[in-house]
C-alpha cells in the first residue's frame, strides 16, 4: 500500500532541500553566473517540476519550468553576473515555488503568472529564447498542449507513469495525458531483465499509414527488439486537423537510445519505465528529452521523489518522533541509572559494583550517541543568513554583506528549531540597525558597505554564536533616555547605571529606540523574544557594544539537550549542580582569608584576590534567607567552588561538596524561566531534585568584573610559562601538592587540566594496566609508584587530556609557594627536580614535568600498540628512583 | 408513565487553598499527588515556590492563591498535596483535595466571574456542596 503521505512529505522535504540550495546559489549570481551552478540549478528545478506533476501542482510545475528556461538563456551569459533585480526575482520564484509546495492554493494565480512572466523576460534578455529548448528540444512542441491516451499502464523502479498535466510554454493551457503501463509489461521487462521504455514519434504529413504499415517499418528498423504495444494518437495540437503521433512501448536488451536512433521518425518524448540491473537508472534528462513531462501516478513510490545529490546509502531518514521518544528513554534511563548507581554504592560487594559501573558505562555511551543522532547541522540556520542581509539592506537602503565563519559545527534539533528565528532577527537587526547608511559611513571614515560577521566555534562542550556588525555601536545615552521616558527606571536611578546595565533594557519588551517603524523592525517587538527563546534552551544572550566601532551579539548555547556533568554541592540543605566544565578548582575555606569590601565579598587565593558569591544572599530577592554580615563574611560556606569560565573568574561558597553527576536537566518553563542565576533543575541519583547554576548569570548578577584582556593575557603567559619546564628556577610558583602513599609530590598547578576522585573499584583492568571510562572517554590511569588505595585522585594533566590521568592517593591543596633548594647528594634525580615545597611541617618533592609527560606519552604509545608490560622496561618513573630522590 | 429527563455532567477536581474553592476538568488533571516536599527555587516570584520531583520529572510549582491575588499569604507548609495538570510540566498546589464533583456545565457560570484582571485564568464559577468553586482554564495556565 502506497501512503500518499509519506510521498508527499518526502516531496515536500526534498523540495526543501533543492530551493535551500537554489537560494545560496542565486545570491552568489550577483558575483557571477558559473556554469556549474546553472547546472545544479537547472537540475534541482527540473526535480521540482516533475515530482509537481505527481501532486499536480500546476502553478510549481510552471514556475519550475520558466526557471529552467531561464537558466538555459543564462549558459548564454558565459559566467557573467547578473544584476540586483534579477537575484530579487529569482529569490521570489524561489519563495513562490516553496509556498505553492507547502501550502498549495495560497499563492494568487496572477502573482504565480507574473512571476513566470517575468522569468521569461529575464531569459529574453539573457539572450535565450522562452520558447527554446531546455533540454535540446524543439520549439513548437513547447507551444502545444498534448492530449491523448496510450496503452495501459503501471510504474515501478526508476520511474513514475500515468497522469498527470502537460505544461505548456506560456502555462495557461494544459492538458491531461496518462500513460498506463501494464503490471505484466514491467514483470516481464524484470524477468527478462531487459529496458522497458515508451517512446512517442511525430508523424509528419504524408505519413498516412496505417497501423500495421508502421509495424512493418519498426520491425525492419528494429530488428529482434520487442515491440511490445503501438498505437497511433491524435495530439490535437497546433493546426484543427490535428497532427498524429506514433507512441510504442518497447522492451529490448539494447539501450533506448541505440533504438531510437534507428526509428524514423520525429521523437518528442520518450521514458525509461524499466532498466537492466546492470544498466544506468535514467536521469530526469534521459527520460523527457521533451519538455512535457509524463508524471507519475499516485501509486508512484517515495522512492520516486527525485533527488538533485545522490542517495547514501550510508544515510537514512528516521523520523524526528523516533528520536525524540529514545531520547525521553534514555532520559528515564539515566534517571533510573543513577538511583541504582546510588544504592549499589552502599554495597560492598565488589562484583555488583563493578558490572553494574559497567552498565553505568554502557548507558552513558548510548546516552551520548543518541544526543549525536539528533544533532543538525548549523549551516541549515545560516544558509539563510546572505538572504537575509541582502533584503534587509535593500529595504533599509543599507549597503551591507556578510561574512560567515562556521566550522562544521552540530547543534541538538530542537535547539536548531528554536534558534532559527532569533538568529534572523538578530541579523535584520544588524543592518537595519546596526548598518549606518552610506553617506554616514564615508562621513566616519568607514567603508561605504558595512559588514555583518557571523561566527560559531566550539568552546568546551557549547557552541558560541557570535553577531556582529560593524556599525555605529548602541547609542547608550539614547536607551538610559528611553528607559526612563517608558518608566522603566527613575532618571536619578539611570544615571547610577553601568553600560552593561543600560545596555540590557535593550531585552525589555517593547523596547525601541528607533525613530521610525520600518518594514523590518523598530516596533520594539523582537529582542526580549530573542532573548527568551535563548534562555528556553538553556542558552545566555549577551550583547557588547563598542561605540562607532558596532555591536556584537553573543550567545553561548549548549551543543545537546542538556545532559550535564556537574558536581553537586549543598548549600542551606539544598542542592545545586555546577557544570564541572566551569570549574577551575575547589577549595577549603580559611575564615581568615575571606574578608568583605563595598558589599561585596573576595577571598585571598594565593596571590589573587577572587570575587566570592553567596548564592542564597544573591538570589534570594524575597529575603528569605538571613544577610550575611560583616562579622559573618563566611556564612556557611565550608568550601568555595572556584568558578572560570571565558569571561569570568570567580568562587562560589558552598556548604558542602557531594559527587559529580550526570544530571538530566529540565530548564526552567513558564514563570521559572525568568528567575535568574539559575537555569534548570535535574533528579539526583536519591530523588532530591538540584538546581542548576548557570554560572555567567551569576557572575552578571553578582557583578564580579569581567577578566580583562590584561588579565587573560596574563594568565597565558602563566600557563605558557608552566607549559615551559624549570619550574624549579622560578622564584614562587603555584603548586598542587598530594601524596602517593607515603610520599608527597608537588606539580606546577598550571600543567593541571583538572582533578577528578573515583573508587578504585569503579577502574577497568586491561592488559598492560587500569582505565577510567566516563562516558566515551577512556582514560588510561598511569602510576608512579605501585599501591592500591579505596579512593583515588586522578590528576589530569593539560598537555595529553583526558587521555590519561595520574594516580595519587591523596589530594593537598594548592599553595603559592617558593622553591626550596636541595643539596646535591650524588644521586640522579632525572624523574625529579632539585628542590622541594615545603608545607607545614611536611616537603613534596618537585616532579619534573617535561620527564613526566615523555614517561605518560611513551606509555601511551606502549599501550596503544598492545605491547606486553612484561616485554619491555616500563619508560615511566621507576618506582626506586623516585624512591631514592625522596630518601 | 415516569419521564426521565438526563442532564449530562462533566467531572471536575475540587481542591481548597487559602480559604478557596478551586476546580479543574478531571480530564485535564494528570494526578494528584501526597503531600510532597518543594523544592525552593531562589529568587523565583513568589506565585512559583519551587519545583519538585515526580518520578524523574521536574514540575514548576504554582501557588493559585497568589497567582490570583498579590496580596495572599505565602505558604507556609513546603509539603503539600499536588495537582499535577495533565500538559505542561505543572503541579498546582494545594491545602486539601476535596472531590471529583459531577457538575451540569450549565452550572458553571462564566459571567459570574468578576476578577477582570485574571478572567484568563478562570472558565467560570460554580455553586457545589462545597460552596462556591472556581473552575479554572488550565490552558491559560500552561503558557
Amino acid at each position: 500500500m502506497i501512503n500518499y503521505d509519506e510521498i508527499r512529505e518526502s516531496f515536500e522535504r526534498t523540495s526543501g532541500e533543492i530551493l535551500d540550495r537554489a537560494e545560496e546559489l542565486i545570491l552568489k549570481f550577483e558575483s557571477e553566473t558559473a556554469p556549474a551552478w546553472l547546472d545544479e540549478l537547472f537540475r534541482g528545478m527540473h526535480t521540482i517540476k516533475g515530482n509537481a506533476g505527481i501532486f499536480e501542482m500546476e502553478t510549481v510545475a510552471n514556475l519550475a519550468h520558466a526557471y529552467e528556461d531561464y537558466l538555459s538563456a543564462c549558459r548564454l551569459l558565459n559566467g557573467q553576473a547578473v544584476n540586483g533585480e534579477t537575484v530579487d526575482i529569482l529569490l521570489k520564484a524561489v519563495d513562490a515555488i516553496r509556498l505553492s509546495i507547502l501550502e498549495p492554493d495560497t499563492l494568487p494565480a496572477e502573482q504565480a503568472e507574473r512571476l513566470a512572466d517575468a522569468l521569461k523576460a529575464l531569459a529574453r534578455e539573457a539572450g535565450g529564447n522562452v520558447n527554446g529548448s531546455t533540454n535540446g528540444t524543439s520549439q513548437a512542441s513547447h507551444n502545444v498542449p498534448l492530449n491523448g491516451n496510450g496503452n495501459s499502464h503501471n510504474g515501478n523502479g526508476h520511474n513514475g507513469n500515468g497522469n498527470g498535466s502537460i505544461g505548456t510554454a506560456n502555462g495557461t493551457e494544459h492538458s491531461k495525458f496518462k500513460l498506463k503501463v501494464p503490471q505484466k509489461l514491467i514483470e516481464a521487462a524484470r524477468t527478462g531483465d531487459e529496458y522497458l521504455f515508451a517512446v512517442l514519434f511525430l508523424l509528419e504529413e504524408g505519413d498516412n499509414h496505417t497501423l500495421e504499415e508502421f509495424n512493418n517499418t519498426l520491425k525492419e528498423s528494429l530488428g529482434n527488439e520487442t515491440v511490445l504495444r503501438s498505437a497511433l494518437i491524435n495530439t490535437k495540437w497546433s493546426k484543427p486537423g490535428g497532427d498524429t503521433g506514433l507512441l510504442l512501448m518497447v522492451q529490448s536488451k539494447a539501450h533506448p537510445e541505440s533504438i531510437i536512433e534507428r526509428i524514423p521518425f520525429k521523437l518528442l518524448y520518450k521514458k525509461i519505465l524499466h532498466s537492466p540491473t546492470n544498466g544506468n537508472p535514467p536521469t530526469p534528462e534521459e527520460n523527457t528529452r521533451k519538455d512535457p513531462v509524463v508524471p507519475a501516478t499516485s501509486e508512484t513510490s517515495a522512492a520516486d521523489i527525485q533527488t538533485p545529490v545522490t542517495r547514501n546509502k550510508d544515510i537514512m531518514t528516521v523520523k524526528a518522533g523516533v528520536l525524540d521518544k529514545l531520547f525521553q528513554l534514555i532520559r528515564e534511563t539515566v534517571l533510573v541509572r543513577n538511583e541504582h548507581m546510588g544504592k549499589i554504592g552502599r554495597h560492598s560487594d565488589a562484583d555488583l559494583n563493578r558490572s553494574a559501573g559497567q552498565l553505568a558505562n554502557y548507558i552513558s555511551r548510548l546516552q551520548e550517541i543518541i544526543l549525536k543522532t539528533r544533532l543538525q547541522s548549523l549551516n541549515l540556520v545560516f544558509a539563510r543568513i546572505p538572504r537575509i542581509v541582502r533584503e534587509t539592506a535593500r529595504l533599509s537602503g543599507k549597503q551591507a554583506t556578510v561574512q560567515i565563519e562556521e566550522s562544521n559545527i552540530e547543534l541538538d534539533k530542537s535547539i536548531i528549531d528554536e534558534i532559527a528565528d532569533p538568529v534572523i532577527h538578530l541579523i535584520r537587526n544588524a543592518v537595519d540597525h546596526g548598518i549606518e547608511p552610506a553617506h554616514v559611513r564615508l562621513a566616519a571614515g568607514k567603508p561605504e558597505t558595512g559588514t555583518v560577521n557571523v561566527s560559531a566555534v566550539m568552546e568546551d562542550s557549547a557552541v558560541v554564536l557570535t553577531f556582529s556588525d560593524d556599525g555605529a555601536g548602541l547609542d547608550l545615552g539614547r536607551i538610559r533616555e528611553k528607559a526612563v521616558r517608558n518608566g522603566l527606571v527613575s532618571a536619578d536611578a539611570a544615571a547610577a547605571l553601568t553600560d552593561e546595565q543600560v545596555t540590557d533594557f535593550i531585552f525589555e519588551a517593547g523596547f525601541s529606540t528607533a525613530e521610525k517603524i520600518t518594514e523590518t523592525s523598530g516596533r520594539g517587538v523582537g529582542l526580549d523574544s530573542v532573548k527568551t527563546a535563548f534562555q528556553n534552551i538553556g542558552a545566555h544572550l549577551e550583547v557588547i557594544s563598542n561605540p562607532g566601532r558596532g555591536t556584537t551579539f553573543r550567545a553561548t548555547v549548549p551543543q545537546t539537550l542538556s545532559i550535564l556533568t556537574c558536581l553537586v554541592v549543598t548549600l542551606k540543605n539544598q542542592r545545586y549542580a555546577i557544570n564541572q566544565k566551569n570549574i577551575k578548582e575547589l577549595v577549603s575555606v580559611n575564615p581568615e582569608l575571606l574578608s568583605r569590601q563595598n558589599g561585596f565579598r573576595y577571598y585571598q587565593l594565593r596571590r589573587e584576590l577572587l570575587p566570592v558569591v553567596d548564592l542564597t544572599e544573591l538570589l534570594d530577592t524575597n529575603g528569605n534567607s538571613a544577610k550575611a554580615t560583616k562579622a559573618d563574611s563566611s556564612g556557611d560556606g565550608r568550601f568555595i567552588v572556584v568558578i572560570r569560565t571565558k569571561l569570568y573568574a570567580y568562587g562560589i561558597l558552598v556548604n558542602n561538596i557531594l559527587d559529580p553527576e550526570d544530571l538530566v536537566v529540565n530548564n526552567f518553563q513558564h514563570r521559572l524561566a525568568r528567575t535568574h542565576g539559575l537555569s534548570g533543575a535535574g533528579v539526583l541519583g536519591d530523588g532530591m531534585v538540584a538546581q542548576v547554576v548557570d554560572v555567567a548569570a551569576v557572575a552578571r548578577l553578582a557583578e564580579v568584573p569581567k577578566m580583562s584582556a590584561a588579565a587573560e593575557a596574563h594568565n597565558l603567559k602563566a600557563l605558557a610559562q608552566a607549559e615551559g619546564e624549570n619550574q624549579a628556577a622560578a622564584d614562587i610558583g603555584e603548586w598542587i601538592l598530594f601524596n602517593i602513599g607515603p610520599y608527597g609530590f608537588a606539580l606546577p598547578a598550571q600543567s593541571i587540566l583538572r582533578l577528578e576522585s573515583i573508587r578504585s573499584e569503579n577502574m577497568e583492568d586491561i592488559v598492560g594496566g587500569r582505565i577510567y571510562r566516563r562516558g566515551e572517554t577512556i582514560s588510561h590511569v598511569y602510576n608512579i609508584i605501585k599501591g592500591s588505595f579505596e579512593i583515588e585522585h586522578l590528576i589530569f594533566l593539560r598537555d595529553v587530556g583526558e587521555k590519561a590521568a595520574l594516580s595519587c592517593s591523596q589530594l593537598h591543596n594548592i599553595v603559592h609557594k617558593p622553591v626550596e633548594s636541595a643539596e646535591a647528594d650524588g644521586h640522579d634525580r632525572e624523574n625529579l627536580l632539585n628542590g622541594y615545597i615545603i608545607e607545614g611541617d611536611k616537603s613534596y618533592g618537585l616532579l619534573n614535568t617535561e620527564r613526566l609527560l615523555k614517561a605518560v606519552r611513551s606509555e601511551l604509545d606502549r599501550r596503544a600498540q598492545h605491547i606486553n608490560p612484561e616485554d619491555e622496561q616500563p619508560a615511566g618513573i621507576e618506582e626506586k628512583t623516585v624512591q631514592e630522590a625522596l630518601a | 408513565m415516569k419521564t426521565i429527563t438526563e442532564t449530562k455532567t462533566v467531572p471536575i477536581l475540587t481542591w481548597e487553598l487559602g480559604g478557596q474553592c478551586y476546580g479543574l476538568h478531571l480530564d485535564q488533571c494528570k494526578e494528584v499527588t501526597e503531600a510532597m516536599l518543594i523544592e525552593r527555587v531562589l529568587g523565583a516570584p513568589p506565585e512559583t515556590p519551587g519545583v519538585v520531583n515526580i518520578r524523574g520529572e521536574v514540575l514548576t510549582v504554582i501557588n493559585l492563591a497568589i497567582l490570583l491575588d498579590k496580596q495572599a499569604e505565602e505558604l507556609k507548609e513546603i509539603k503539600t498535596p499536588l495537582i499535577r495538570l495533565k500538559h505542561g510540566n505543572i503541579a498546582l498546589i494545594a491545602n486539601k483535595v476535596l472531590d471529583i464533583l459531577d457538575v451540569p456545565p450549565a452550572e458553571i457560570d462564566s459571567t459570574a466571574v468578576r476578577d477582570d484582571k485574571n478572567a484568563a485564568y478562570f472558565e467560570g464559577i460554580a455553586q457545589t456542596k462545597f460552596g462556591l468553586v472556581t473552575v479554572l482554564n488550565t490552558a491559560r495556565l500552561e503558557n
